[in-house]
């Protein structure tokens, strides 16, 4: 495997981890009402 | 030497700015518009007031009062009586308007109640002199028991004084400006002596809200203390009342209008703009307008994009090393990154009017025009905001959808909302329309394509009323519903506010959307250009062997491009656009363009970039081809054309219809908390944008 080569292959899988996060990734959800649930929602 | 930070609330009634304001104290560039309804969510800056001192400004979504109708609203009162919110404000700063003034007091008065330090900002001061307004600032702050700050984001004054007062906040008196408990004297009494050590008004805004601060104390206030439904709602009028007798009595001395020297342009202005005839053809013409520029104007740069690109792909391929790695970056990375920059002019025209509108106070009257029509469908006019937000994008539309009061307006707002055409649908119309459309002037004075790409925004937004109003007739649930909107002033578009909105939107579609093209370009170009078994391996010599012992006498300097077509087809993305033709194919699209709908799942605008990599990698002529140039040059088997009237027709349908937004479903699986309606939107747009799709193509073919 040539240098071209490998640089095709390492960007393809950055391109595949970042379609991966972008859609596939499951967030953490966010609080609303600070550190301290307010028990609202 | 400590650093103190102090929370600072930009605090309401919609439309007056606060988001300008926010924006000037912390020089960050959240969107602001002359329309209702722009914040639904809270938004946090910070700017540093003196060397110790560092405010973390919060930009809350506008309130009417603190008896919020809707969830938006309610974002305000939780924080406010949310003590142990670690954004609980140290001060609150209300933002008025100086020509609404009597109405923005009411929220005011409430905060007041509650004991937060509170700076009353008058914005719009620029006004006054205009509109024949005086104010008695001492009498003012007399009387309201606060510190009064003039303030023009406009031209730019007041916001230094703002910045002091907001350093000097622990002299602000926290005492409340009225006494509201007097509507019931006897009720409060028994309230205030079950609770000592609450604030009546809070406890008074947990019995009658559906808010909460702590689950226990609510129940606790809640078991004793309530009052029957029409009870509790008699006297939250009389506290309204009362607060308005206040407002009235202050703004008597407070503040004198001379109308003799307020000019009157605005109510000659709204009789034409939202008269039941005249508002609705000028609505239609300033859109004729929008769209006829879109095309015209942007067709310059786009073509200098254009060409700039296929040059610079030559220019890689022919300069750089031959390789794979070169091949990436001729035919995957830079058609990939073309594919979405040639769009910036007409997102940028098209962002431009937009904004124009919303900071002119036009945009209000469209509300107001559009309610009478929405009704009819189950909708608000409060939805207008989200139907033309989702010009831009179907996210954020989705989410401005918060400020309609009744959940079934909301919920069928939601659901109908990506019907409208977003930005991401501009690229695969402009360039589908410059396929199939001749570049023909109507009358000679109306180009054809671009009447063409109105149509095709007027198509969305009949679908969206019209699925509207299926859905107002299929879902039961029952509730009642009003209308309120702001109609802000007039104003002259505010050259910064436009700049602002039209570079923020233009960014976030570029480097948003862009960047999930350009993975998608590079992983399809190597599916692509990689391929299993003997075929794709072999496929220099399966082409040569055919070409030599054709009886036909094939010329043999077609071999090239056989070869590139032979690979492609039997590649991997090859094999997977394969065997989905079965489906697509009574669409009229072949493999290759399968493929671009299949890709274009995750985003609309992929489709084009998607395309773009395709035939570059499909073709191995080192013309400088653009786009637009290779998709026009597509033939099938037989010769002809991939992309005629009939396919373009339906590849226009079904993406007008079909929902192609991965992020669209997250959303509106977020806003209705299930995953119900997002497949419910799937389906139905997936499905009907399949049905016409097919039946434009089998009448057209």
């Amino acid at each position: 495997m040539n240098t071209q080569e490998i640089l095709v292959y390492l960007t393809v899988a950055v391109a595949l981890v970042f379609i991966i996060r972008k859609f596939f990734w499951k967030k953490k959800a966010k609080k609303n009402c600070g550190d301290d649930d307010c028990g609202c929602h | 030497m400590s650093i103190q930070n102090i929370n600072v609330a930009l605090i309401g009634n919609p439309n007056t700015g606060k988001t300008s304001v926010f924006n000037q104290l912390t020089g960050l560039k959240q969107q602001v518009g002359n329309y209702p309804g722009i914040t639904v969510e809270k938004k946090l800056g910070f700017c540093k007031l003196t060397n110790t001192i560092k405010a973390n400004i919060l930009d809350l979504p506008g309130t009417y009062s603190l008896n919020a109708s809707s969830i938006d609203e309610n974002v305000v009162i939780e924080l406010l009586l949310n003590k142990n919110d670690k954004l609980f404000p140290d001060v609150a700063v209300v933002i008025t308007d100086v020509e609404n003034l009597k109405r923005n007091l009411l929220l005011f008065t409430q905060i007041k109640d509650l004991e937060i330090p509170t700076i009353l900002v008058i914005n719009m001061a620029d006004r006054m002199k205009p509109k024949g307004i005086s104010l008695d600032i001492p009498h003012l702050e007399e009387q309201l028991k606060t510190k009064v700050v003039l303030v023009s984001t406009r031209k730019g004054f007041g916001i230094d004084d703002l910045k002091n007062q907001i350093i000097d906040y622990k002299s602000l008196s926290t005492e409340p400006c009225m006494n509201a408990s007097s509507i019931d004297e006897e009720y409060f009494d028994k309230l205030r002596k079950a609770f000592p050590n609450q604030l009546l008004y809070k406890l008074w805004l947990v019995i009658t809200q559906d808010v909460n601060f702590l689950n226990l104390e609510r129940n606790e206030i809640r078991n004793t203390f309530t009052k029957s439904h029409s009870d509790l709602k008699r006297l939250q009028q009389k506290e309204t009342i009362k607060r308005y007798q206040f407002i009235n009595d202050t703004l008597k001395i407070g503040q004198t209008i001379d109308k003799t020297n307020a000019t009157d342009l605005r109510s000659k202005l709204d009789k034409v703009l939202t008269h039941k005839i005249f508002g609705y053809a000028i609505f239609f013409g300033i859109l004729l307008l929008i769209f006829q520029s879109i095309f015209d104007w942007s067709s310059y740069p786009m073509d200098f994009i254009d060409a700039t690109f296929a040059d610079l792909a030559n220019y890689t391929k022919n300069y750089l090393p031959t390789g794979e790695f070169t091949n990436l970056i001729s035919e995957g990375i830079i058609p990939g990154i073309g594919g979405i920059v040639i769009f910036i002019p007409q997102i940028a025209f098209l962002f431009l009017f937009i904004s124009v509108l919303e900071e002119s106070g036009y945009m209000s009257r469209v509300v107001f025009l559009m309610d009478k029509i929405m009704r009819r469908y189950g909708l608000s006019g409060k939805s207008v905001v989200p139907l033309i937000s989702g010009t831009a994008c179907a996210i954020p539309a989705i989410m401005s959808a918060r400020n309609i009061e009744n959940w079934k307006e909301r919920l069928i707002t939601i659901l109908v909302t990506p019907f409208i055409t977003c930005s991401a649908r501009l690229p695969v119309y402009a360039i589908l329309i410059a396929l199939i459309i001749p570049n023909n002037r109507l009358f000679g004075l109306f180009s054809l394509q671009g009447a063409t790409l109105m149509i095709l925004y007027l198509l969305g937004f009949g679908m969206a009323i019209f699925s509207a109003y299926i859905l107002n007739k299929v879902l039961k649930v029952k509730t009642k519903s009003y209308f309120v909107v702001e109609m802000p002033n007039y104003k002259l578009p505010l050259f910064k506010n436009v700049a602002i909105n039209v570079i923020e939107k233009t960014k976030s579609f570029v480097f948003g959307a862009g960047k999930i093209i350009l993975a998608i370009s590079i992983i399809l170009w190597f599916l692509g250009s990689h391929g299993p078994g003997k075929d794709f391996k072999n496929a220099q010599q399966i082409v040569e062997k055919e070409v030599y012992t054709s009886p036909l006498k094939i010329n043999p300097s077609v071999i090239p491009d056989r070869v590139s077509e032979y690979k492609l087809e039997h590649s991997y993305i090859g094999i997977i656009g394969k065997s989905i033709e079965p489906v697509i194919r009574p669409l009229g699209y072949d493999w290759k363009i399968g493929i671009a709908v299949v890709t274009s799942f995750a985003a609309r605008e992929v489709f084009v970039g998607t395309l773009a990599t395709i035939y570059s990698v499909g073709s191995k002529s080192d013309d400088d081809l653009t786009i637009k140039n290779r998709m026009e040059s597509e033939v099938h088997d037989d010769g002809t054309k991939v992309f005629n009237f009939a396919t373009g027709v339906s590849l226009l349908l079904f993406y007008a219809f079909a929902m192609q937004c991965a992020s669209t479903l997250a959303i509106t699986k977020k806003e209705t908390n299930s995953w119900k309606w997002p497949m419910v939107q799937l389906i139905f747009m997936s499905g009907f944008a399949y049905i016409a799709a097919l039946i434009a193509y089998q009448i057209l073919k």
